[in-house]
């Protein structure tokens, strides 16, 4: 599943996010599953806010950290493909 | 409904980490039958239980589907009705003021391996149990292990090797391969036995101090490996048993405790991947990891034990 940088995304307010060290723990929903963020995974969660597009999610994470945009693009397309599966994060 | 058990039937007493719930027995058998399941005779009467549950195993005709989570499929029944799990696979009420209420159970729930389904109605009641204890514990799918007076708890998906390390743990004291407590000692976490069953029959009731806890992993060979702290917690508050008491669904508040117990227990905890192989050589390679004493090895595998019938 191939997600359009246009797409707008938030977190899934059910699933209970805790941070732990320098990355997140997050639970499905139903607690079916549980999740493991590392630094680079929680910067790109806290982009989700509602608001800003994948594209400009992409743009920071380029600003942040030493990542070219052909790379960060298609990490952050990944990304967001297993969370959206996982049910962590909806479509604004 | 009513709030009073009949006195004189047969009780089977269960501790879990010193929690004791009675199970009211009156129909002949029941009470043998679950102290066969459990493989263990009723628990020390001295203290009162913290709550009491009359289980009645009913006949039926129909066949009954059998859920993998009885909390999925609970209801509670409106006004003040009880529950029902499962269409009518397990009814029943509970009142948390005196820790008195009741089950029944189809009997096709109460037999060979599937009561370890009917044990979740236990998870439930231990639940129940723990809130008039003001004793946080937490029930976890795993398998665990007191070795040189320390315990180690292992845990994974199914098919990691719980049951595996339990079984090429003989010779050590084996707690059990399905589900074991971490509690909050005097001196730090404490890992105790629990009488609820995997496949694993020849389990010791047991208390320890928790040396460690082992994300299992199979591998070529017997290794520990660092875990991030994040991914720690994320494994370990997936197994946590969801903290649901009889009269109660999951919540909202339900799935966050999980995280937050699993970051508790994590912070003071050493975790580790353990990848192994299914010989008994891992345990030189925790040995040398947890500085064991000399001589920490299990002996042969015992052989396979069949389950009981409970009901």
């Amino acid at each position: 599943m191939q997600v359009d940088l246009s797409s707008v995304l938030a977190p899934n307010e059910h699933c209970p996010v805790r941070e732990v060290g320098s990355g997140l723990v997050l639970m499905a929903a139903e607690g079916t599953s549980t999740h493991s963020l590392d630094e680079i995974g929680a910067f790109i969660w806290r982009q989700f806010d509602g608001r800003r597009n994948l594209a400009e999610v992409v743009d920071a994470l380029i600003a942040e950290y030493d990542v070219d945009q052909k790379q960060a693009t298609e990490d952050v397309q990944a990304f967001v493909a297993q969370l959206l599966e996982a049910g962590l994060v909806l479509t604004a | 409904m009513t709030t009073d058990t009949a006195p004189n039937h047969p009780e089977y007493h269960l501790d879990v980490g010193g929690a004791v719930i009675a199970l009211t027995c009156p129909q002949p058998g029941l009470a043998e039958g679950l102290a066969a399941w459990f493989d263990r005779p009723s628990a020390d009467r001295s203290g009162p239980p913290l709550v009491t549950l009359e289980v009645t195993v009913a006949e039926h005709d129909d066949q009954p589907a059998f859920p993998r989570s009885l909390l999925t499929s609970k209801r509670l029944l409106p006004d003040g009705g009880g529950f029902d799990i499962a269409d009518g696979l397990i009814t029943g009420w509970y009142d948390r003021a005196t820790g008195r209420g009741a089950v029944r159970v189809k009997a096709a729930l109460m037999t060979g391996r599937l009561t370890r389904i009917f044990e979740q109605v236990i998870y439930q009641a231990h639940a129940s149990a723990r809130q008039r204890l003001g004793q946080p514990a937490w029930l976890i799918h795993s398998s665990a292990v007191i070795a040189g007076g320390q315990g180690f708890l292992f845990v994974g998906p199914s098919g990691a090797g719980k049951s595996t390390v339990a079984r090429l743990s003989a010779g050590l004291q084996v707690l059990g391969d399905e589900m074991s407590l971490v509690r909050r000692g005097a001196d730090g976490w404490e890992l105790v036995g629990t009488p609820f069953n995997g496949t694993f029959r020849d389990k010791t009731p047991g208390v320890a101090p928790l040396r460690a806890i082992l994300l299992l992993e199979h591998g070529p060979a017997h290794e520990l490996a660092e875990v991030s702290s994040s991914e720690a917690v994320a494994v370990l508050a997936g197994e946590i048993v969801p903290p649901v008491g009889l009269d109660e669904l999951p919540g909202a508040t339900t799935l966050p405790s999980m995280v937050d117990a699993a970051r508790l227990i994590a912070r003071d905890t050493t975790l580790k991947y353990l990848r192994f192989r299914p010989d008994a050589g891992f345990w030189q390679t925790l040995a040398a990891g947890f500085g064991l004493p000399d001589g920490i090895r299990p002996t042969a595998p015992p052989a396979e034990r069949g389950a009981p019938d409970a009901g």
